[in-house]
C-alpha cells in the first residue's frame, strides 16, 4: 500500500470538529464546496465535473504515479520519460530503484542457492539447483557489470538506469525460473539478457558517457579539503560543495539538515569534522560495496581460469595424440617405401628369371634337337644335320645368349666328318658327363681339349646361374 | 447489523454497514483501536474525501463487500491490467478528475481493491500511447529544454536496431 496518507484517523475519530484543524492537501478542499451542493443529486461524476479546478494527473503524489506506472513494462516507462520533466524524474527514480532492488534480490538468491549446494564442484553439477544457480549467477554478473559502468553516474544523478528493457528481461527470467518445473540449458534462457546488457554497456560507453561530467575516482573535494584545511574561505566553499554533493547522493537528506551543515561550516573545526567523518563513512560504504562486487568478479574469474586450465589440459592431450598419430603415419610411409623397393627388386628378379627361363627353354630346345633321340646325322645321306643359319638367327633374336651357340659357331667354319664326330662327342659329354668319355676327350688333340674346356666353362656358368635363380 | 456514520469533508453524513466500512483498512484499524460502542452515535470524519467521492467509494465497497482479500503484491510478477471486471469498468467510466480523486480516496482509506482497479484504469490510458498522445490525454505541457530532451532521446536509442 502506498504510504501517502497524511492524516491519522485515530485523533479524527475522537473529536468531531477536528477536521478543520487537519491540514489536508489543497486539492481536497478545493472542490469540496461545489461537491457539497450537488452530492445528493445525480451522478457523482457530474458533480465533480462542475468543480472549478479539476484534479490533474501531475497533481497526484509521486507514490501514486509510481503505483500506476508499476502496471507498465519498464520499456514503456523509458518511453514515458519524454512526456515531461516531472514524469522523467519519476520514471528515472523507478528505473534506478528497480535496478538496485533486483541487484540485491539476485545477490540474496545467489547466496541462498550457494548455501544449499554441495561444496564439491563435481557434485554441484548434478544438483537439482544447478541450472537455477547458473542462471542466477549470470543474471547477477550482468547486473553487476552494468552497475560498474553505470553505477557511478547514476549515483551522481548524471543519468538514470536507461535500459529499462533489461529490467523487463530479468523479471521475465525470474518468472520463468519460478514457473518452470525443470530448467534446462541455462545459456538459452539468458541469451537475450546477454545481448541486451552488452548493447546497453557498449552504447553507454560510446554515446552517452563522453557527454557526461567526468568522475574523479578519488574524491577530489575530499583531498582538496584535507590539503587546504587552514584556509577558512576555501573551506567554506568546499564544505558547501561537499554538502551539495552529499545531497545529490542521498535523496533522504532533509533540507534543514543541509542548511545546518552549510551554516555551521564557518563556525569551525567540530562541524567540519562531522562533515569529514560523514564523507569518510560514505567512502567506506562505497569501498565496501565495490569490494563485494570485486569478490564476486574474482570468483567468476577463478572459475573461468579453472575452466581454461581444463581446456588446456585437454588440448595438450589431444596434441600428444596427434603427434603419436603423425609418428605412426611416418612409420607407415617408410614401410611403404621399403615395400616399394622390395617390389621393384622382386619384379627385376622376376624379369631376369623370365629371361633365364627363356634361355633355358631355347637351350633345351636346342639340346633336344641335338639329343641322341633325334639323330645328328641325316638318316638318308649320313651327313650331320646342321642347324639352319635362319634358325640360329631366330634364336639370337629371341635374346638367347650367343654363348650357348658358341660350339655351333665353332663348328661352322670347319665342316668335316671328323669335326662333326667331335661335335657329337662333345654333345654327348655335355648331356651325360661321364669320366670315361672325358678322359677320352682329353687324350685327343689340343684343339679338342680346348673346345672341351670351353664347353665345360659354359656348363659351369650355366649351373651357377641356375643356382642363383 | 450495526451501522456506522461517515462524514465527508463537505459535511455530509453517510450511514453504512460496519462490514462495508471495514473494506477500508483505515476505518477498520480505527474501529479496532478505539473499540466500537454500539450505543454511541459517533460520526467518523473523513476530511480528505468529499461527499461525491465518498458516495462512489461506498457504492464500490457495497458491491465488493464479499470479495476475498486481495493477494499480496509480488514485486517481480508482471502485473496485468486486462483483468478489470465489467462492473468495475462501468463504475469507473467517469471523468479524469473523479478517477484521480477516487485513487486518492482509495489510498487514504486504504482500500487495496479500489486502488488497484483505479490505477489499472489509468495505466490502461497510458499503455500503447506515444508521449505526445499522453500529453494530450492528461493535458501535460512539454517542459523539456532542447538539450534535456536530446539527452532522453539519446538514452532511449540504445536498443534501436541498426
Amino acid at each position: 500500500m502506498v504510504s501517502t496518507r497524511q492524516m491519522s484517523i485515530g485523533n479524527s475519530g475522537t473529536t468531531e470538529g477536528s477536521e478543520h484543524a487537519e491540514n489536508g492537501p489543497a486539492k481536497y478542499t478545493r472542490n469540496s464546496t461545489a461537491a457539497a451542493h450537488s452530492s445528493h443529486q445525480g451522478q457523482c461524476s457530474k458533480s465533480t465535473t462542475n468543480a472549478p479546478a479539476k484534479l490533474h494527473f501531475l497533481d497526484l503524489p509521486q507514490e501514486i504515479i509510481e503505483k500506476i506506472f508499476s502496471y507498465l513494462t519498464y520499456k514503456n516507462i523509458c518511453q514515458l520519460r519524454f512526456v515531461c520533466t516531472r514524469i522523467d524524474r519519476i520514471c528515472g527514480h523507478i528505473l534506478n530503484t528497480t535496478f538496485q532492488r533486483l541487484q540485491h534480490q539476485l545477490l540474496d538468491r545467489f547466496h541462498e542457492i550457494k548455501r544449499k549446494m554441495p561444496r564439491r564442484e563435481s557434485a554441484r553439477r548434478n544438483h537439482h539447483l544447478a541450472c537455477e544457480s547458473d542462471i542466477i549467477e549470470t543474471l547477477h554478473m550482468r547486473l553487476t557489470l552494468l552497475q560498474m559502468s553505470l553505477g557511478k553516474h547514476i549515483e551522481r544523478k548524471h543519468c538514470c538506469f536507461f535500459p529499462g528493457e533489461i529490467l523487463d528481461e530479468v523479471l521475465h527470467i525470474l518468472h520463468y525460473i519460478k514457473v518452470t518445473p525443470k530448467l534446462a540449458r541455462p545459456y538459452k534462457v539468458t541469451d537475450e539478457l546477454f545481448d541486451l546488457s552488452t548493447m546497453a554497456m557498449e552504447y553507454f560507453k560510446e554515446k552517452i558517457e563522453p557527454d557526461l561530467p567526468e568522475i574523479a575516482y578519488f574524491n577530489t573535494d575530499f583531498l582538496d579539503f584535507a590539503g587546504s584545511y587552514p584556509s577558512t574561505s576555501k573551506k567554506n566553499y568546499l564544505l558547501d560543495s561537499f554538502s551539495i554533493d552529499m545531497d545529490e547522493a542521498k535523496d533522504a537528506d532533509s533540507p534543514p539538515h543541509d542548511a545546518s551543515n552549510a551554516e555551521a561550516s564557518p563556525e569551525g573545526v567540530p562541524q567540519s569534522n562531522i562533515v569529514l567523518r560523514k564523507g569518510i563513512r560514505k567512502i567506506k560504504q562505497g569501498m565496501k560495496r565495490y569490494n563485494s562486487q570485486l569478490t564476486i568478479l574474482r570468483q567468476d574469474v577463478r572459475s573461468c581460469r579453472q575452466k581454461a586450465a581444463e581446456q588446456q589440459k585437454l588440448m595438450s592431450e589431444q596434441q600428444k595424440q596427434l603427434a603419436e598419430q603423425q609418428k605412426q603415419i611416418l612409420e607407415y610411409a617408410t614401410r611403404m617405401d621399403e615395400n616399394d623397393k622390395k617390389n621393384e627388386e622382386i619384379s627385376r628378379k622376376f624379369s631376369t628369371l623370365l629371361q633365364e627361363l627363356n634361355k633355358c627353354k631355347t637351350e633345351l630346345q636346342y639340346w633336344r634337337s641335338k639329343s641322341p633321340a633325334t639323330p645328328l646325322f641325316c638318316t638318308s645321306c649320313g651327313n650331320a644335320v646342321l642347324p639352319h643359319p635362319e634358325e640360329l638367327e631366330a634364336l639370337v633374336n629371341q635374346g638367347v645368349n650367343p654363348l650357348g651357340l658358341e660350339p655351333i659357331s665353332d663348328f661352322e667354319p670347319i665342316p668335316g666328318s671328323s669335326n662333326s664326330e667331335e661335335a657329337a662327342l662333345e654333345v654327348e659329354a655335355a648331356a651325360e658327363p661321364c669320366k670315361s668319355t672325358k678322359r677320352k676327350l682329353e687324350d685327343n688333340t689340343p684343339t679338342r681339349a680346348s673346345t672341351s674346356k670351353k664347353s665345360r666353362r659354359i656348363l659351369k656358368g650355366r649351373t651357377n646361374k641356375r643356382s642363383k635363380i | 447489523m450495526p451501522n456506522i456514520k461517515l462524514r465527508s469533508s463537505d459535511g455530509e453524513t453517510f450511514e453504512v454497514d460496519v462490514e462495508i466500512a471495514k473494506c477500508s483498512v483505515t476505518i477498520k484499524t480505527m474501529l479496532e483501536d478505539l473499540g466500537m460502542d454500539e450505543e454511541e452515535e459517533e460520526v467518523v470524519p473523513l476530511p480528505n474525501v468529499n461527499s461525491a467521492i465518498l458516495k462512489k467509494v461506498i457504492q464500490w465497497s457495497t458491491y465488493h463487500k464479499d470479495d476475498p482479500p486481495p493477494p499480496e503484491d509480488d514485486e517481480n510478477k508482471e502485473k496485468r491490467t486486462d483483468d478489470i471486471s465489467s462492473w468495475d469498468a462501468d463504475f469507473l467510466k467517469v471523468d479524469q478528475g473523479t478517477l484521480f480523486e477516487l485513487i486518492l480516496a482509495a489510498n487514504y482509506l486504504d482500500i487495496k481493491g479500489l486502488l488497484d482497479v483505479t490505477c489499472k484504469t489509468v495505466a490502461n490510458m497510458i499503455k500503447g500511447k506515444a508521449p505526445e498522445e499522453i500529453r494530450k490525454t492528461f493535458n501535460i505541457k512539454n517542459d523539456f529544454t532542447a538539450s534535456e530532451e536530446e539527452q532522453v532521446r539519446k538514452e532511449n536509442e540504445w536498443c534501436e536496431e541498426k
